[in-house]
């Protein structure tokens, strides 16, 4: 088996399934999110977790369809702030979930680019993910797999495998 | 809010820690046998693709209290093999050190370099950064020496890229690795030499047929009864599982490919006779 992997702070639980407030651990990010309030934005805040970056996101989803089975997209701004050598990101992701989401738990497949450009340059994602959980009385708990290439201009290209775990408030 | 503050202390470079110390006895810089100056290592990170970060191991000659004992020095990057941590290598950049080498040693995540093949350059661009700025290692690294990338196993394959595509990088050293068939070799101009155990598990065939691609001059050295993670400290019983039998002691092993290795630098990097090649080599086919 490979292992692929590089890190960098994403505001992954704000793209959980279910549009409760999420938290994420995985072995290379780690995030939180939650709604502002109805018909208002989502915020996050993300850090890598071997400490390269860390930073906040406000954004808003969107689901399709109704019922079960549905598309959930997204899309999200923020900053990052490199740790190493500090400075300012800019950040922007754009997602599109498909799959179903039910009273007893979740899965879903799709696509998510959280794309970052700083004066240092740029960083551009395409992962693909896979997520799904199970509702446990108060709580959603559940894993995520994310993966894809990473562009970075000036340099070669990396390969992003991200494993996680997510908790959720169940609906 | 304190998490900044702890990261940016962790970006600094480390106190050095003195592995080797010096001896000011040894006068003449005999192939295969290590100098007079002590090997000191630093630690340090690297921001690298706007928002991640790279561990870096530094070696450089120090003096008995971790200082810098030579200034304007060439340069090994060096990448480290498959599930290998940079620090089962440090043996090997500690030796070069005190003959008056620096060393830089991306970890890569996982310890897998393959995922992250941008990470020597960026090591290479920190190591010129803190050779430009840093209070202690200030002037460590020689604007006009060479710079030669370095790999084991899969870190060689990176080294390759590296060296293929990075006109700051003059030469290519492979332990026990050859290029990949996709990576651009052929446009490197500089020399390679390839360092491989003859008892390893090896594909001889793939090695001289990528060699066969570089233009500049090449090197190849089998080193009797060496192994695959003789190159390696601490080898774990699962690797030497799956490797070749090491027939001799490790360190006889590693003296013979380092007398290779001092020869090989001095004549295709410091101009010395290339008749020096020629040998003899104690424990090394050279074919």
């Amino acid at each position: 088996m490979i292992w692929l992997a590089l890190a960098f702070a994403d505001p992954v639980a704000m793209r959980a399934p279910m549009d409760t407030p999420a938290a994420t651990v995985g072995l290379h990010d780690a995030s939180v999110s939650a709604s502002l309030g109805e018909e208002l934005p989502w915020v996050a805040a993300e850090l890598a977790t071997n400490g390269a970056s860390t930073g906040a996101s406000v954004g808003q989803r969107w689901t399709l369809g109704s019922g079960v089975r549905r598309f959930q997209a997204g899309l999200a701004g923020g900053f990052l702030v490199p740790l190493v050598d500090p400075g300012v990101v800019l950040t922007g992701t754009a997602w599109l979930h498909g799959g179903w989401v039910g009273e007893r738990g979740s899965f879903l497949a799709g696509a998510a680019a959280p794309v970052a450009v700083g004066a240092g340059g740029s960083r551009m994602p395409l992962l693909f993910e896979l997520q799904g959980g199970v509702v446990a009385g108060p709580v959603a708990v559940g894993a995520r797999l994310a993966a894809g290439p990473v562009l970075t201009p000036g340099t070669d290209t990396s390969v992003f495998l991200e494993p996680a775990l997510m908790l959720q408030l169940a609906p | 809010m304190w998490l900044p503050f702890l990261f940016f202390a962790c970006s600094a470079v480390s106190d050095p820690v003195l592995l080797i110390d010096p001896d000011p006895s040894i006068e003449a810089f005999a192939a295969g046998e290590r100098g007079p100056y002590g090997a000191a290592l630093v630690e340090t990170r690297a921001q690298a693709r706007v928002t991640d970060a790279i561990q870096l191991d530094i070696l450089y000659p120090a003096t008995a209290d971790g200082s810098v004992a030579l200034r304007g020095t060439p340069v090994v990057v060096f990448v480290h093999g498959g599930l290998v941590e940079p620090e089962r290598y440090h043996w090997l950049p500690a030796y070069l050190a005190t003959r008056g080498w620096t060393s830089v040693l991306p970890a890569a995540d996982l310890e897998l370099a393959i995922t992250e093949p941008g990470n020597s350059r960026v090591a290479l661009d920190r190591l010129q950064e803190i050779s430009d700025d840093h209070d202690v290692l200030q002037g460590l690294v020689g604007a006009d020496q060479p710079v030669v990338a370095m790999g084991h196993s899969l870190g060689g394959v990176m080294a390759a890229g590296h060296w293929a595509t990075d006109d700051d990088v003059d030469a290519l050293v492979l332990l026990a690795s050859f290029s990949a068939s996709f990576q651009p070799i052929e446009d490197a101009t500089g020399p390679a030499l390839a360092l491989v155990g003859a008892t390893d598990v090896f594909d001889w065939e793939e090695l001289d047929s990528q060699l066969a691609r570089v233009s500049g001059p090449t090197d190849t050295a089998r080193v009797d009864g060496m192994n695959h993670y003789a190159w390696t400290d601490d080898a774990t019983e699962g690797e030497l599982a799956s490797d070749g039998p090491q027939t001799r002691a490790v360190q006889d092993t590693r003296d013979d490919a380092l007398r290779v290795l001092d020869t090989w630098l001095d004549v295709r990097l410091f101009g010395a006779d290339d008749e020096l090649l020629d040998g003899p080599f104690p424990g090394v086919e050279a074919p």
